[in-house]
């Protein structure tokens, strides 16, 4: 019988990656199960590329600006990520406005007063030691939070009763170009924050919307909300660039070499110049918290 | 333009050469049948025991047309697994003479002196060129007990198999989407079932397969790497037939019998896999509401009305159903159909007169709390075929024809219902109109030269109702729309027209060695899209547009062939260089679903491939089979990818081994193994990590840099013939996929937990026993 599980969940599997449209089915638990005992680790020889700067640059209208600088590493190095505290760091709109973000530590450069205003360019500027780095993000018009429901899937694995996954209604504005992100977090497992729910409005412009978000962010294998839980929901409205950046992300997040090694992986599109990593994600958002009901 | 005109002036400067006539001749004619069924054999020599350089082949109706001198002539036939044929005939005029062929068992071929004429892969001018014997590969282990001439092809030098659980395939570095699979002519553009496992073809009903590795006649056209031929069984015209098998996951029936006896014939062939039986057996409630199933149904009838005329039906019909607990699921299949007049206006002349139908289309059901949405896409093509064969002499054949094709493509329709947040709306649908006119001489001079030209002429035009744009290609505004037109109905927008010269020749050194010679120019204007590896059903069909240029290849090789110990052996090597012209390929991180620009993230770019190719085939006594070995290289370049380096394809194989035995160990008795062995995939290994969001994120550098370590496997086969009689036959048949149980990398997945990051493999099919009783009577 074993064979047919593993034909089946393999199938399953497939299915899955097809992500049509936006949306994601929940992995099976029982997948992994099926393939444990023909998985292995192996060691592989790795080139290493040049070293680069990753800036994480979040800003909005209601935290400001925050940017994490780190350095990328040789893969198999410790999962330690130097971090850079000497960057000289500009950020500025295109009102005229500019001032320069000091370091705070950790690697954090902070300004929770430089907020951000619908309709505005922002351009950032990293200089750090023999490398400049610069981004442009706009803000796009606030898209609000409609309601939220906990939506019941008798998934795989039934025997532990039905599955939760929290939908998103929301009002999508008219005419096509609005891109959306949005942030999971679980009070009782902040490490199963999800970062990277998206949608764009190429087949729901004008509507009332549904987005489902998956926690795990990529790694469907984590904790799931339950019954209970408190969970902090914050909509980002973002611009394309943002928007690309995130859903490229997604899309090598635990993967690489690929299915039969072919799905080339490449580094996510981003607005930095120079090829620099990370993004900078100039936005509006809007948050609220929910309790899943039983 | 003027190096065409010339090329056609040449033509018909050796056309004329051949209407000179010294004596008085005849015309023998007629076709070649199997006894026992009246199946007809396509591709039988037909020549004399006088002069055998007076001989010819049938064609892919079993038709020979023989023109020779008048008086006592031996005319003898000759096919693999059949027992030789001799007649003595008195030319006094034009004689109408159809052959039926005995068929011989593999011992019996080894004891009996082979006729001399069994050397046409020596002496004919085609390279490249594969044929597959249905009956010859029956004892080849294989997976899951389905029989699948797909796979069986990867066996064969210059073929590659796109790898486990893939029912796609490589041809002399040629893309899975760059091959012509033709099934009674009609194309078919997803190959394979169940995502790839098994492929659509229900070995029960086909009859033939010949495969040619760009070095196609001009007959064909249309894809650049490959074409596969595939025809149905026509059914026996003496009897009815029941022929079936029952595998662990699928079984099948044939049907087949005469209409009216040796005047028509029908055969209907159906499949259906039961995987997803055994999951309702199964505790898991969302196992249970698991759909896993694929079922195929191949129909075709012939009647003959007269002497000269016979008109066939053909059709195929497949559908794949998967789906998850009700809240996803696909469903998706090719139809195909086929209507055929042959024609013969006389001894000489033939003509075959084709309609073709071909579909392919999925639909997506997704069932989310309520709200439902359906996404469905189609390929469709009607066709119209024209073949002509003028047998002008014993050294002249001469075939022409035509070939309009309209295509619709209808990349996605999405319905969704009310309240469901999603718009019902469609992706833009695309037309285009396919022609081609071909001309191609076979000639064959004295006993020393054959040669096979030939000229096709292809036309393609994408044509209204839509609105076009036009992408901008300069590096600053790439990829966006720097122009519009809106098109009225069969309005053309963009037309291409290319001449694609073929020829293949064979220098005769002796009855045994030949050196064979080929150039040959192939165009496609349809290109697949897929970001995955795996054939997937959701994998997109663009036609060539005015973004789009048609992909173009030209191809040169050449080969020595050799058979020896009274053609007991066949050994070839073939070297071939391919030049590739606007190849596809899309940007990084294309979105290629429900894209309505999807243009706007393609590539143009380059691809040169080279290899050689060994082979040597034992064809009889008790142990026979193959060797081959193909060492090559397949390389792509692209201005928007790594600043145009030159980088391997994901296809790029240096070393592809393969290597089939069978052993007669008594009459009733055949013991099976063969063993593949191919360099890793050419793949993107990350090169750095790095932290976003407290996640390890991979680098990534050079594109396609790193080697998936090598495939290897070894399958062995056991055939127990139970009973063989003329009435009745039943075997049982068991394989062992992977008996060495190598853990051969499907994917390999970069994980980090805690303070490491490390790369982790999986395998996907360790060892598979198979069971499969067969039967026919």
């Amino acid at each position: 019988m074993k064979i047919f599980n593993s034909i089946s969940y393999y199938l399953i599997e497939k299915l899955i990656v097809f992500k049509t449209l936006n949306f994601k089915l929940i992995t099976l638990n029982l997948i992994v199960l099926a393939f444990s005992s023909c998985t292995k680790e192996i060691t592989l020889d790795l080139k290493e590329a040049d070293i680069k700067y990753v800036m994480e640059a979040d800003m909005d209208d209601s935290l400001g600006f925050r940017m994490h600088i780190s350095l990328s590493q040789p893969y198999y190095n410790d999962n330690t990520f130097p971090v850079i505290t000497d960057a000289a760091v500009t950020l500025s709109d295109n009102e005229g406005n500019s001032r320069n973000i000091a370091h705070s530590g950790d690697g954090w450069y902070k300004d929770s007063t430089f907020k951000t205003v619908v309709g505005r360019t922002y351009t950032l500027k990293v200089v750090g030691k023999d490398v400049e780095y610069i981004a442009s993000s706009t803000v796009r018009p606030t898209i609000g939070i409609g309601y939220i429901v906990a939506q019941k899937f008798n998934f795989g694995g039934g025997n532990d009763g039905p599955i939760r996954v929290l939908q998103l209604w929301y009002q999508d504005p008219a005419g096509a170009g609005d891109h959306i992100r949005v942030v999971v977090n679980n009070k009782k497992d902040p490490s199963s924050a999800s970062n990277i729910n998206l949608q764009d409005d190429r087949f729901n412009d004008g509507l009332v919307s549904q987005l489902f978000l998956f926690s795990g962010g990529g790694d469907d294998d984590g904790y799931r909300i339950q019954p209970g839980d408190t969970v902090h929901l914050s909509l980002q409205t973002i611009d394309k660039a943002v928007y690309d950046y995130f859903l490229t992300l997604d899309q090598i997040s635990g993967q690489g070499g690929g299915f039969g090694g072919g799905v080339t992986p490449a580094n996510p599109t981003t607005n930095w110049s120079n090829a620099g990593l990370g993004v900078f994600n100039a936005c509006t958002v809007r948050g609220r918290y929910f309790v899943v009901p039983d | 333009m003027k190096l065409h005109k010339h090329y056609i002036l040449s033509i018909c400067l050796i056309l004329l050469a051949n209407t000179v006539f010294s004596q008085q001749k005849y015309t023998i004619s007629g076709g070649v049948k199997d006894a026992k069924n009246g199946e007809e054999l396509i591709g039988a020599s037909v020549y004399t025991k006088e002069n055998l350089t007076n001989g010819t082949s049938t064609n892919a109706y079993g038709f020979y047309s023989l023109t020779l001198p008048e008086g006592k002539h031996t005319i003898s036939v000759q096919y693999l697994g059949y027992q030789l044929y001799s007649k003595e005939v008195e030319l006094t005029g034009n004689l109408k003479l159809d052959i039926e062929m005995g068929s011989s068992s593999k011992e019996l071929q080894a004891i009996e002196v082979k006729g001399e004429k069994d050397n046409i892969n020596v002496t004919g001018a085609q390279m490249g060129v594969t044929k597959i014997d249905i009956n010859e590969i029956k004892n080849i282990p294989v997976i899951f007990g389905e029989r699948d001439v797909l796979k069986t092809i990867s066996l064969l030098p210059g073929i590659k198999s796109a790898g486990e659980g893939n029912a796609g395939f490589y041809v002399r570095g040629g893309g899975t989407d760059q091959n012509l699979i033709l099934l009674d002519e009609a194309p078919v553009y997803n190959a394979s079932h169940l995502l790839g496992f098994f492929s659509v073809f229900n070995s029960d009903a086909i009859k033939d397969l010949t495969l040619y590795k760009g070095n196609m006649p001009a007959e064909y056209g249309g894809r650049l790497s490959s074409v596969v031929d595939i025809r149905m069984k026509e059914g026996s015209q003496k009897k009815y037939v029941f022929t079936g098998g029952i595998g662990l996951i699928a079984s099948r029936l044939t049907v087949e019998g005469p209409i009216v006896k040796d005047k028509g014939s029908f055969i209907v062939s159906g499949r259906r896999t039961y995987a997803d039986l055994f999951l309702k057996l199964m505790k898991d409630t969302a196992l249970k509401k698991t759909q896993l199933y694929f079922y195929d149904l191949n129909l075709k009838a012939n009647y003959r009305i007269g002497l000269n005329d016979r008109i066939f039906v053909s059709g195929y019909f497949g559908r794949d159903k998967l789906g998850l607990s009700g809240l996803f699921g696909i469903d998706y299949g090719n139809a195909t159909a086929t209507a055929r007049w042959n024609h013969i206006f006389n001894s000489r002349l033939f003509s075959n007169t084709t309609f073709i139908y071909s579909n392919y289309s999925y639909k997506i059901n997704l069932d989310l709390g309520g709200s439902k949405i359906d996404i469905t896409s189609k390929v469709q093509d009607w066709n119209v075929k024209e073949d002509m064969q003028y047998y002008l002499n014993t050294h002249n054949t001469i075939k022409f024809g035509l070939q309009s094709i309209y295509h619709t493509f209808v990349p996605g329709v999405i319905t969704a219902s009310e309240n469901s947040g999603f718009n019902s709306s469609e992706l833009p649908r695309k037309y285009a109109w396919e022609n081609a006119l071909y001309l191609q001489h076979e000639k064959e001079f004295g006993n020393l030269i054959n040669i096979n030209y030939g000229l096709r002429v292809s036309a393609f035009s994408l044509v209204g109702p839509g609105t076009f744009y036009t992408f901008s290609q300069d590096s600053v505004n790439q990829g966006q729309i720097s122009d519009s037109t809106v098109l009225g109905k069969n309005k053309f927008l963009q037309s291409y027209l290319n001449f694609e010269p073929r020829v293949s020749s064979s220098f005769i050194l002796d009855e045994r060695n030949s050196i064979k010679a080929s150039y040959s120019r192939n165009v496609q204007n349809l290109h697949l899209l897929s970001n995955s590896t795996t054939t997937s059903p959701t994998d997109r069909w663009i036609p060539s547009s005015n973004n789009v240029k048609p992909e173009i290849a030209d191809q040169i090789a050449l080969g020595y062939f050799s058979n020896f110990k009274k053609n007991m052996f066949e050994a070839s090597v073939e070297v071939y260089y391919k030049w590739l012209y606007n190849q596809v390929d899309y940007r990084n991180n294309a979105q290629l679903r429900g894209n309505s620009f999807i243009e706007a993230d393609l590539l143009t770019g380059k691809g040169r491939a080279y290899g050689a190719e060994f082979f040597l085939k034992k064809k009889t006594g008790k142990l026979y089979g193959w060797v081959s070995y193909t060492l090559s290289r397949t390389e792509r370049s692209f201005e928007g990818i790594d600043r145009g380096r030159w980088f391997a394809a994901k296809q790029d194989r240096t070393h592809d081994v393969s290597i089939v035995l069978m052993y007669e160990l008594h009459p009733k008795w055949v013991i099976s193994a063969t063993w593949v062995y191919y360099t890793g995939n050419a793949v993107t290994y990350p090169a750095n990590k790095y932290e976003m969001n407290g996640k390890v994120i991979t680098y990534y550098s050079e594109r396609n840099g790193y080697r998936m370590p090598a495939y290897h496997r070894m399958d062995i086969g056991l055939t127990w013939n139970r009973k063989m009689t003329e009435k009745r036959e039943s075997s049982w048949n068991l394989s062992i996929y992977n008996v060495y149980m190598r853990e051969n990398p499907y994917i390999i997945q970069f994980k980090s937990s805690g303070s490491r990051s490390y790369a982790e493999q999986t395998a996907l099919f360790k060892i598979v026993p198979t069971i499969t009783y067969n039967f026919k009577f």
